[in-house]
């Protein structure tokens, strides 16, 4: 494992306050990077149609969203992607129990954070 | 709601009752009443039969007294004669109050009165062996004698036995009508009961049944509701908070390059606003989440829980030194759920530093085990402010703040521990100190 350092991050969250936070915590610690955000699920779909050639490295993914929620999304993105597809890092304001097991079987998610990000938890997450 | 509910269904279950009641004494009354006729019937037809049988003994002891070939043997016959007479005597007069004292409404057979011909012939019969008895004593010989044995043979051959056979068939039949009417009584009862069991089923217990089940399914409703509904406000109220909590955190960034203590002020109290809400939330949540019984019972190692306990919580106790201290030997363990065992230690331990004395030169808060018997007691004490007497009484009460301008808690945490002790089969105790508190967890061990 190493420090993981993503080139393209895709932001997925309705929450206009917790995308702009998103982006301020992300662009402070990786000052490299280039984001793109998604409204709710199904943008994000569209967005990653769109951009299938040069998909993100990761996606911070809210589970919370009007028209599509998180859950649903990975349901439905979890059966077309490619195994070395982006990374997921969930990132929402709920610490359940029941919140974190529901997302804990896709492979492709790689951590679970709880609102607000900060730069300490960008550093921890690690991408096998 | 529920009283007007256990009111209605008491009515139900008590009318229910009354009917199994009244048709069961019903029941046992007739029952009863039927069976004791069907025992003076066989007494009756005992007696009968008798009659029979002590005609004969007549006529036999009376011959056998004629014929005799010494005078004791005359004697002894002459006794037996008299004997079977006096008998059939008393079983005569017997037989005649017994069926007289018969109200004649019975299926028995006791209002068979033995009818006059037959009254005559027996009454006839006794007067011709008292004069049979009478010749044969003064001389089984002589032609009084003879006479009077024959008057005996030819009463007895009168149909005597067999009107006497009559006299018994006609008990016997009306004894077995009246089984009969006693069977198919019994018969009707049995159907009557299992009416009256299919008429309360329909009409009490399906009910009964179906408005308990309405009343369960309308409690399950609402608690699935209100279930969702804790869980939506927990989480809508969350989401506005951590936004804050984030938009704080850039601001203080931001702002402190720049140096402006007044707005970097303003900040941190924001921050510490937002986080009271945050641990508010939080505990709402546990709370909610821990009315279930636990589900991860394992063999917890007490001494390291408590050591992480401290490690997380040693910021806190630093910046208010106090001094925490445990004499808990590593390997100490007790078999429970180790979130919830967790939750109780972290909250008394957090609440032993947050209520500090001010005052005091030296803060101290310490943990100890103690095993009994039968149990495992975790002791958390404090030289701190302690619980006001007045408040103790409602020490693990829900919302309950004792020390509101100490420090901030969501007054859930004692309600907490109480909570997650109790769900794990533990309790927990205080005890005032002259000086601070003193919380025992008790476990139950089974060994």
């Amino acid at each position: 494992m190493s420090t993981f350092t993503p080139s393209r991050v895709l932001v997925v969250d309705d929450e206009e306050i917790d995308r702009f936070i998103a982006s301020h915590v992300i662009s402070q610690h990786w000052q490299d990077c280039r984001l793109l955000f998604a409204n709710d699920g199904l943008e994000a779909l569209a967005l990653l149609e769109e951009n299938a050639a040069s998909l993100p490295d990761l996606i911070l993914l809210d589970i919370n969203m009007p028209r599509m929620n998180g859950h649903t999304f990975l349901n439905t993105w979890n059966k077309e992607r490619e195994s070395d597809g982006p990374a997921v890092v969930m990132l929402t304001s709920s610490d359940q129990e029941e919140d974190r097991d529901r997302v804990a079987h896709f492979p492709c998610v790689k951590g679970y954070l709880v609102k607000p990000v900060s730069p300490e938890a960008l550093a921890a997450i690690t991408i096998e | 709601m529920t009283k007007g509910l256990e009111r209605k269904l008491t009515l139900r279950y008590l009318c229910a009752l009354g009917l199994i009641a009244t048709f069961s004494i019903t029941t046992y009354a007739v029952l009863t009443q039927r069976a004791s006729t069907s025992a003076s019937d066989a007494s009756l037809i005992n007696t009968a039969g008798m009659q029979r049988m002590l005609s004969q003994r007549i006529a036999l002891s009376a011959l056998q007294a004629a014929r005799a070939d010494s005078p004791d043997s005359v004697s002894a016959a002459i006794e037996r004669l008299k004997d079977a007479a006096a008998k059939m005597s008393h079983n005569h007069d017997q037989l005649k109050t017994l069926t007289n004292a018969s109200d004649g409404t019975d299926f028995g057979a006791a209002t068979l009165t033995p009818d006059a011909a037959l009254d005559r012939q027996i009454t006839t019969f006794l007067l011709a062996t008292q004069d049979a008895a009478e010749a044969l004593r003064r001389d089984p010989t002589s032609d009084t004698a003879v006479d009077a044995l024959e008057t005996l043979n030819t009463l007895l051959n009168r149909n005597l036995v067999e009107n006497l056979d009559g006299y018994v068939s006609a008990l016997q039949a009306h004894s077995e009508a009246g089984v009969r009417a006693f069977l198919r009584l019994e018969t009707m009862f049995l159907i009557g009961g299992l009416s009256v069991l299919l008429i309360e089923a329909v009409f009490i217990f399906r009910p009964m049944v179906k408005r308990i089940v309405q009343a369960i399914s309308a409690l399950q409703t609402t608690n699935h509701e209100l279930t969702t509904f804790s869980y939506r406000i927990s989480h809508d109220l969350r989401a506005p908070v951590a936004s804050t909590l984030g938009l704080v955190r850039i601001g203080r960034n931001a702002i402190s390059k720049d140096t402006s203590p007044l707005i970097g002020d303003i900040l941190t109290k924001i921050d510490a606003t937002m986080q009271r809400m945050d641990t508010l939330i939080a505990d709402i949540i546990t709370v909610k989440k821990n009315k279930q019984p636990a589900d991860d019972l394992q063999l917890v190692d007490v001494n390291a829980l408590i050591d992480d306990v401290f490690d997380k919580l040693a910021p806190l106790a630093d910046e208010h030194a106090v001094s925490l201290e445990h004499s808990l030997s590593p390997g100490e363990t007790v078999m429970t759920s180790k979130t919830y065992l967790r939750q109780i230690v972290d909250n008394l331990v957090s609440n032993g530093i947050k209520y500090r004395d001010p005052e005091s030169p030296k803060p101290f808060l310490s943990v100890s085990l103690r095993r009994t018997n039968d149990a495992c007691d975790i002791v958390v004490e404090d030289n701190g402010l302690g619980v006001p007497e007045s408040a103790q009484d409602q020490l693990f009460a829900m919302f309950k703040r004792f020390h509101p301008n100490t420090s901030f808690g969501s007054g859930l945490g004692l309600y907490l521990v109480k909570q997650n002790a109790e769900r794990i089969g533990g309790s927990i105790r205080y005890e005032p100190k002259c000086d601070g508190s003193r919380f025992t967890f008790s476990l139950p061990e089974s060994r």
